[in-house]
């Protein structure tokens, strides 16, 4: 063995220093190197064999928990007990050796320890010699102790103190660089635990996998053995279990709600504040015997808060009795953090969720609503409504079946059914509900009070109602219809043998269908009132039917604008005057409906009357328009071609107010011209001058009187015109004047694509081919 | 078949008498001038053109009246004009050709004063289009005429817009259309007593009015009348050529400020 050439008095020899550079510069590069245990432990071995000690160790200091931990490393024949226990001695933070580990003084050398006293006892000194502590110092601090012996036998010099110091600063910066690995891992886990945390928290939308997510993570990333869950119930006062992980403990109080204050839990949710329990066994507290019953020694809980707000308490606990470092608790203080506002999120989320369905469910009922108020006036006419109203109805509380009563002075009469099989609308329409029963009916139904839910039909006022049973209705909805506070008439909704229930939502939306519903109707009966009026006055315009002419033939059309619903201003007369002739008229009275329709009459008869009068047509309309301008509505004007024909002769004469020029097809010349307009439209002012015109109409001749509704028909921005009037009569001038008639009408209409806005009236008067002479006089 | 516009016959001293009927006018002036070199034939002079029951002459008819005349006296026989209205006897005059005719001096008369306000609004129409063939020139004529005595003007008057709306619709419908039947020639006229509008038009790609130059006095040729007798006997005579070729004629009815009459 090399080491036998070292005695004790060659160890200040030119060799010794030149081994002990190389030892030094073997101790740099492993330091650089290697981790830090077998470093030290290579170190320590270097040392003692490069110095001929008898031991060499290496303490570090922590820091964080200001003690000395060790030995980390060791070479020599000490019992490694006796090491331990000098660490202790160390601990106690007294003596040389905490003054060197606090820098107090820079080694302690002791060569005779039983003489010292001032050492601490222990393995080392009872086995006598010589004994050094060196500072292990790194670049600001010292971190540790390097502990040396000598042989038994000899001292250890100054000198070699000195001789120590490379080694240990050697050794100080891989310990320093060591604390500085570990502690950079430690904040990395830390930090990667909390981002794992806070992931997990940001991906769940549901509460429940919310929390789990939370307690099994932080079991993951924690020394913990249990972790749960407890939220604050609504009152605010309890707390419950929601979640946990790790442990199951089987105590059936662990799973039960309790109070604030009560259980380790409850104080830190009335203190708000993080608070860690250790040596749980030795307490004997009642808050914490739950724990203990468990088999906890450690326990940390952490309130769950949000702006003030507690909503829980976040809880670990341990089996081991663990000291939770700052960072530790900060861990669980974050991740209870986190967890409040994820909660919180999650609660706003489901919070959101429930307000989007609700307003989707309006939505839904707006809808509903809005396509019934659709309905309802896409129609003016009474009867399509009543229908859209009973569908409405049907729609908005999902059933089958409604049936619409109205009241009148006879009583409560059948309207109208939707969604009935023919012989249940019969059965319907055939009821006959007795003034009794209806009056009960009435004034549990009144106009002010909401629509009932009728439960049975045995449920009073419905008792009465016999037939309720018979059609197997065993629950519906009654609904009242009133206008203006009146109450107009009943709806049921229903679904025969079905007893069901009808949600607070349908009621709402079907009494707010039934609201509109009352007024359309009104509407619709006033109109269709004003219609029947108007109709009955139209109709009285129209030529008598069978008006037959010698030598020639009439055709003739009325279709009032459908699309409107309005009676219109169109119309004609053909009427024999005293001397035999046939007077012509077409005529357009600005304006629709009812007004229109009662001035058209006047009008219509005042021409009569002027026409019988007078032979000359110019005449007839001067006394016409002086008329019209002294008793007719200012506002209203009047279109009008008024001609006089003779039969035997197909001799005409005529005076045309502003009217459309009536076409005439001319069957020798093979075609078609329009009349003239011999004078403006009458109602615009008394002093104007009518003039008359002569035509004579040849046999084959066809004359075509019409209104603007035909030429002004519209397909998008284009008119059907008169020329193309003009082409259709050229083409169609050789068939019978009722077939012409109709066929214009239905080129018009399909060129409009069956949307005409305009009333058309149409009379086409055709000479026969062959003519009756007069019998001469 | 329709009646032939000129018969011959000789009279009881022995002339023979050309009478005119019905409407002269660019299809049948030709047989004005056959009907005079055939009564040429006869003795007696001068041979006697009675108009008393033309109802209408164009250009061409005036035109063919004066080949006529100036062939009888090429052949040393006069014509005498007999009956003739005071319009026929005005456009002969205007264009030079009296020379060629004896007229009778109580045959040009000053025309009778018509046209007293008829103290209330007028406003007529017309409107129609008809089928570019000359034997439906007329029918426009017609049209034209019957709006205008409806307001009883004079006849000078009448025969002068009579004139016009005859060469307007005969040059639409045989220079506009060429004959063809199938195009249309469009006629819109409007008056408010005071002044009549007439406007014709056609589908032809149309032509320079001012290229068209009036005739001198007593020059005999095809084509060219027309416009000189519209030019002659309306107060504006213009052209447009947007659509077609219209020409648009103005009269006015009454002595006064013309007014500008637009048509509907």
């Amino acid at each position: 063995m090399e080491s036998a050439v070292f005695a004790p008095e060659s160890r200040h020899t030119a060799d010794r220093l030149r081994r002990l550079e190389c030892l030094q510069e073997v101790c740099r590069v492993a330091g650089s190197a290697l981790k830090l245990e077998p470093v030290l432990q290579f170190l320590c071995g270097a040392v003692r064999d490069g110095l001929e000690l008898d031991q060499v160790a290496v303490y570090t200091l922590d820091r964080r928990v200001q003690r000395i931990v060790g030995p980390v490393a060791a070479a020599g024949a000490l019992a490694a007990d006796g090491l331990e226990a000098w660490a202790v001695e160390l601990r106690r933070g007294a003596g040389p050796a905490a003054d060197v580990a606090l820098g107090l003084r820079p080694y302690f050398l002791c060569n005779d320890p039983a003489a010292g006293g001032a050492v601490p006892a222990g393995g080392v000194l009872e086995r006598g010699g010589p004994l050094a502590l060196l500072p292990l110092r790194g670049r600001t601090q010292i971190v540790g102790l390097l502990l040396v012996a000598g042989p038994r036998s000899g001292r250890l010099s100054e000198q070699e103190i000195e001789d120590l110091r490379p080694f240990a600063e050697q050794a100080g910066l891989a310990v320093e660089q060591a604390h500085f690995e570990a502690e950079s891992r430690r904040r990395v886990g830390f930090l990667s635990a909390l981002l794992q945390i806070s992931t997990a928290l940001t991906s769940h939308s549901e509460l429940p996998d919310l929390l789990q997510e939370a307690c099994d993570k932080l079991l993951e990333v924690s020394d913990l053995d249990l972790t749960a869950v407890f939220l604050a119930e609504g009152d605010g006062q309890t707390l419950r279990l929601q979640t946990s992980a790790g442990l199951h403990p089987s105590l059936p109080q662990f799973y039960e709600p309790f109070r604030m204050g009560e259980r380790l839990a409850g104080r830190a949710a009335l203190e708000r504040l993080v608070i860690v329990n250790r040596n749980l066994q030795q307490d004997s507290s009642e808050a914490s015997a739950l724990a203990r019953q468990v088999g906890l020694r450690t326990v940390v809980c952490a309130p769950l808060l949000l702006r003030g707000q507690l909503l829980g308490v976040l809880s670990g606990g341990s089996l081991r009795d663990m000291e939770l470092t700052g960072e530790e608790t900060d861990l669980v203080a974050s991740v209870a953090n986190q967890l409040a506002a994820a909660i919180a999120n999650v609660r706003l989320l489901d919070e959101t969720r429930r307000q989007m369905e609700e307003h989707r469910r309006r939505q839904d009922e707006l809808t509903v609503l809005y396509g019934i108020s659709r309905a309802m006036v896409g129609t003016i006419g009474l009867e399509e409504r009543l229908r859209a109203i009973a569908e409405g109805l049907t729609e908005a509380t999902r059933t089958t079946r409604c049936a619409l009563f109205r009241l009148d002075r006879d009583g409560l009469i059948p309207w109208i059914s939707h969604g009935d099989t023919p012989d249940e609308k019969r059965r319907f329409q055939a009821l006959d509900i007795p003034t009794a029963a209806a009056a009960r009916l009435l004034r549990k139904l009144g106009a002010s009070k909401p629509p009932v839910v009728m439960r049975s039909p045995d449920q009073e006022p419905f008792g009465a109602l016999g037939w309720l049973r018979e059609w197997g209705v065993r629950s519906a909805l009654w609904l009242p219809l009133a206008f203006q506070n009146r109450l107009t008439g009943l709806a049921m909704v229903y679904q025969p043998g079905e007893e069901r229930g009808f949600p607070e939502e349908q009621v709402e939306l079907a009494a707010a269908v039934a609201n509109q519903a009352a007024t359309a109707i009104r509407i619709s009966q006033a109109y269709e009132h004003e219609r029947n009026l108007a109709e009955t006055l139209q109709r009285s315009f129209m030529p008598s039917v069978g008006t037959r002419l010698k030598n020639f033939d009439l055709g003739q059309t009325y279709l009032p604008a459908l699309k409107e619903a309005n009676v219109g201003g169109d119309f004609f007369d053909v009427f024999r005057l005293p001397d035999g002739r046939v007077a012509l008229l077409m005529a357009d009275v600005s304006g629709k409906g009812l007004p229109a329709a009662i001035q058209t009459a006047m009008v219509k008869y005042m021409l009569r009357a002027y026409a019988v009068e007078d032979p000359s047509p110019a005449a007839v309309l001067d006394r016409l328009n002086r008329g019209i301008c002294a008793f007719i509505d200012p506002d209203l004007f009047i279109s009008a071609f008024y001609g006089v024909l003779c039969p035997d002769t197909g001799e005409m004469q005529y005076a045309n107010a502003g009217h459309d020029s009536p076409l005439l097809a001319l069957k020798e010349y093979q075609y078609c011209t329009s009349l003239d307009i011999t004078g403006p439209v009458l109602g615009l002012e008394p002093a104007v001058s009518y003039f008359t015109r002569s035509h004579r109409l040849a046999p084959g001749d066809l004359l075509l009187l019409y209104t603007d509704g035909i030429t002004n028909a519209r397909r998008g921005g284009e008119l059907y015109g008169r020329e193309r009037l003009e082409a259709l009569l050229t083409e169609l001038a050789g068939g019978k004047p009722d077939r012409i008639v109709s066929q214009i009408y239905r080129t018009v209409r399909a060129f409009a694509e069956g949307d005409l806005h305009d009333d058309c009236a149409l009379l086409a008067l055709k000479a026969k081919e062959v003519w009756k002479h007069p019998a001469q006089p | 078949m329709e009646t032939p516009c000129a018969t011959v016959e000789i009279t009881r001293d022995g002339r023979p008498r050309v009478r005119l009927q019905g409407d002269v006018d660019f299809r049948n002036a030709q047989t004005v001038r056959e009907a005079v070199r055939s009564a040429a034939l006869e003795a007696g002079d001068p041979i006697v053109l009675d108009l008393r029951c033309l109802t209408f002459i164009d250009s061409s008819g005036i035109s063919a009246l004066v080949r006529a005349a100036r062939q009888a006296r090429d052949r040393g026989r006069g014509l005498r004009l007999e009956g003739a209205r005071p319009h026929v006897l005005y456009l002969l005059s205007a264009a030079g050709f009296t020379r060629f005719f004896q007229v009778t001096e109580g045959e040009v008369m000053p025309a009778p004063q018509h046209g007293s306000d008829p103290g209330a609004r007028v406003w007529q129409q017309l409107s129609f289009t008809i089928p570019a063939r000359t034997h439906l020139v007329k029918h426009i004529r017609a049209r034209v005429a019957e709006m205008l005595q409806s307001l009883d003007p004079d006849p000078q008057l009448l025969d002068a817009v009579n004139l016009a709306v005859g060469e307007a619709a005969s040059n639409a419908v045989r220079h506009g259309c060429r004959e063809d039947g199938n195009l249309k020639v469009r006629v819109r006229s409007s008056t408010d007593g005071h002044t009549l509008v007439v406007e014709i038009n056609d589908p032809g790609p149309g032509f320079d009015p001012e290229q068209v130059r009036s005739p001198e006095l007593g020059e005999l040729r095809e084509g060219g009348m027309g416009i000189y007798f519209m030019r002659l006997t309306m107060d504006d005579v213009t052209y447009s050529f947007d659509e077609g070729t219209t020409v648009r004629l103005v009269k006015r009815l009454q002595e006064g400020p013309a007014r500008e009459l637009l048509l509907a």
